[in-house]
């Protein structure tokens, strides 16, 4: 993928997809919207501050080379503009995953630990370096802990009051109701997330969450996205964690310093090429993974082994289009 | 993937569009003939074992990078005087080339459904049949669409043998052009290949990429051929030659052909209209700090920008149909619209 020649006058290069070419060969090729990306911008060489005045401050950015178009969907699209009418806006929504909360899991290093099965689960939460709070538990729809996001606005300049969120999110549009996963179908077959609850804190600091009730989310193919990769969408819950006085900041529950606006907590079930308990590897982890692996190695104690696979859950927004990644490991106990 | 689209009405924001587009085809008679290895064994002409036609490449054909620019046959039809020559060579491969030729280009007329003769005018009412020809059969990779009308002109050796291009014959199809100086058959539209000097040399089928060529062009040379077996005229090899001779002895004598393809692009524009008050904010991971909006600078006043660089075009179910890159950033804010406008060729 080369960069379009930008010395002259602006050109537009235009491509079918695959999937533009499968439609066209089908006879159903019927283009009814479009919408703009800008995947190429790194908004961080706005420089407002330079010296030689306005004209300049985003000299760098229009000097971006863009790449040609690709035909493959998952490399065209990654961030889109976002049709918001308001241009009062200074502060959006971002993601952040609470390792804050006793129902959160925490990463362990850089990563997020799914024990593949039951026979794992055990063993790791039972493993007094990493207990319960490390390692997420499959097939479950009654989870220890799960992977909690949030959405809120990551800055201290505004309190998380919830005048605050009301004003910044609610009434600005930019409250995520929905949040969208997309994961890697070959090692993990589906969603399971909360449904209804509280998530909040009382006026004496108190927290008042409750997230016990959760159900499986229908995932379907995300071939748009990442080859392999299903969609599932988990609905929100409203974040009413606050500033309520100066003992009740909600700090200690949230992961924003800001107001915060929606909450989802979610668990993956591993898919069943991957879960099977035993001695014996299943193909996938010497595919895709890594086989045999020490405990030391993974940070654990003991002396068993382990099969591991890493893996990418991509978490969305679905009204500000905010995005993080998870970063999932996957864990097999092989002896 | 985005979550906002805007709606493209069909109806304002569609527009199709149809663009010929022609490129000059120069063939020197060098890169049939002697360029790649000795005549006539040169390494990028084919001959099959079947003996019916011959491919000429543009580079010796064993190779991946030969491309076939054009066959080569010869025939006469069944009423030719050559047909019913003494111990004629393979009469009737001869005549199933005209046929075959014939009724794809011409097709079939009369009570007995014989098929038409090629003339060398274009009434095709039996006058002027032209029964002894060659074939020149150009690649699709080159006339594309079809060959452009009144562009054609190919020069032919008419001298001796061993110097065949010390006298030529340039034939063109000057008499033709979009609107007239052809005559459409089931083979599509055809025109004449004539010189002012030389009379009709053959016809053109424009669409078919087909060129005929009559035996009179070669009428007084006496030493068409030469070959280890002998000297002859065109007829002489043609009733007792193979095909594929005919076609060595005609590359031998060809100088130069040109003419220009055409190709016909469908396009369909797509114009997509982003109003003053959309897409001036981003999802882009990099338009936030500390969760503050970067190009506002702190100050909420200051309009929201976005920097376009890519326009998606998607289907009901969103999926991505195609997608179309600007080779720079375009500023979008409050205060611009902007209209792109993206084209898509079939």
């Amino acid at each position: 993928m080369g960069f379009l020649d930008n010395s002259g006058d602006i050109i537009l290069d235009a491509v079918l997809t695959d999937i533009g070419r499968k439609r066209m060969a089908q006879g159903n090729f019927r283009i009814v919207k479009y919408s703009p990306g800008d995947d190429e911008i790194d908004y961080s060489l706005y420089n407002a501050d330079h010296t030689s005045g306005s004209a300049y401050y985003d000299l760098e950015i229009l000097q971006s080379p863009v790449m040609e178009a690709a035909t493959k969907q998952a490399s065209s699209i990654k961030y889109g503009l976002l049709s918001i009418t308001r241009t009062d806006i200074l502060f959006m929504p971002t993601l952040k995953a609470n390792q804050k909360i006793s129902e959160a899991l925490n990463k362990k290093g850089s990563v997020f630990i799914l024990a593949a099965n039951r026979e794992t689960y055990e063993n790791l939460s039972s493993d007094s370096v990493l207990g319960e709070k490390y390692v997420l538990e499959p097939n479950t729809k009654t989870p220890t802990r799960t992977v909690v996001v949030e959405s809120g606005i990551d800055s201290s300049e505004r309190q998380a009051t919830l005048e605050n969120r009301n004003a910044m999110l609610v009434a600005s549009g930019l409250l995520d109701s929905n949040f969208e996963f997309k994961f890697d179908s070959r090692f993990v077959a589906g969603l399971t997330s909360v449904q209804g609850g509280k998530f909040a804190n009382l006026s004496d600091g108190t927290r008042d969450i409750s997230m016990s009730t959760f159900a499986t989310r229908t995932a379907i193919g995300a071939q748009d996205f990442i080859e392999n990769y299903s969609t599932a969408v988990a609905p929100g819950i409203a974040n009413l964690v606050a500033k309520r006085d100066n003992s009740a900041t909600g700090f200690d529950l949230s992961g924003f310093e800001g107001p915060r606006g929606t909450v989802t907590a979610a668990t993956f079930v591993p898919s069943t090429e991957i879960n099977a308990e035993g001695s014996s590897t299943p193909s996938f982890y010497s595919l895709y993974g890594r086989t045999s692996v020490a405990a030391a190695t993974l940070g654990f104690i003991g002396s068993n082994t382990y099969d591991v696979i890493d893996t990418t859950v991509y978490v969305r927004g679905l009204t500000s289009g905010t995005q993080i990644q998870i970063p999932l490991r996957i864990v097999r106990k092989k002896s | 993937m985005p979550i906002n689209y805007e709606p493209i009405d069909p109806t304002t924001d569609v527009a199709t569009t149809r663009t010929l587009l022609h490129e000059v085809i120069p063939l020197t008679g060098t890169i049939v003939s002697g360029t790649y290895g000795t005549f006539p064994n040169d390494d990028n002409i084919k001959n099959y074992s079947h003996g019916m036609f011959q491919s000429v490449y543009d580079y010796p054909y064993l190779s991946s990078s030969a491309n076939h620019i054009f066959d080569l046959t010869a025939g006469y039809d069944e009423s030719s005087p050559l047909s019913s020559s003494l111990n004629p060579s393979l009469r009737a491969k001869k005549i199933n080339m005209y046929n075959q030729f014939s009724q794809v280009l011409l097709g079939y007329t009369g009570s007995t459904n014989e098929v038409r003769k090629f003339e060398s005018d274009l009434t095709l009412d039996g006058e002027g049949a032209m029964k002894e020809v060659v074939f020149v059969n150009l690649s699709r990779l080159l006339t594309k669409d079809e060959i452009k009308k009144g562009s054609v002109s190919i020069t032919l050796g008419t001298a001796s043998w061993a110097n065949p291009f010390a006298g030529t014959k340039v034939f063109t199809d000057s008499e033709a052009s979009a609107t007239q100086g052809t005559l459409n058959t089931v083979g599509g539209d055809y025109g004449i290949l004539s010189s002012s000097a030389a009379g009709v040399g053959g016809v053109v089928f424009y669409q078919a990429g087909v060129m005929v060529l009559t035996s009179s062009i070669w009428a007084g040379t006496t030493d068409f051929f030469s070959q280890s077996t002998g000297t002859g005229s065109f007829d002489q090899q043609l009733v007792s030659g193979s095909i594929s001779g005919s076609a060595d002895a005609f590359r031998h004598r060809m100088q130069n052909l040109q003419f220009n393809n055409t190709t016909e692009i469908n396009s369909t524009v797509y114009f997509c209209r982003m109003p003053h008050n959309k897409y001036n904010y981003s999802s882009n991971p990099t338009y936030l700090n500390s969760g503050q909006v970067r190009v506002k600078n702190g100050n909420r006043q200051n309009p929201p920008i976005s920097y376009v660089t890519t326009i998606g075009l998607y289907n009901s179910q969103n999926e991505l149909l195609a997608v179309a890159k600007l080779s720079e950033p375009l500023r979008k804010d409050p205060t611009n619209e902007l209209t792109l406008r993206v084209r898509l060729d079939y």
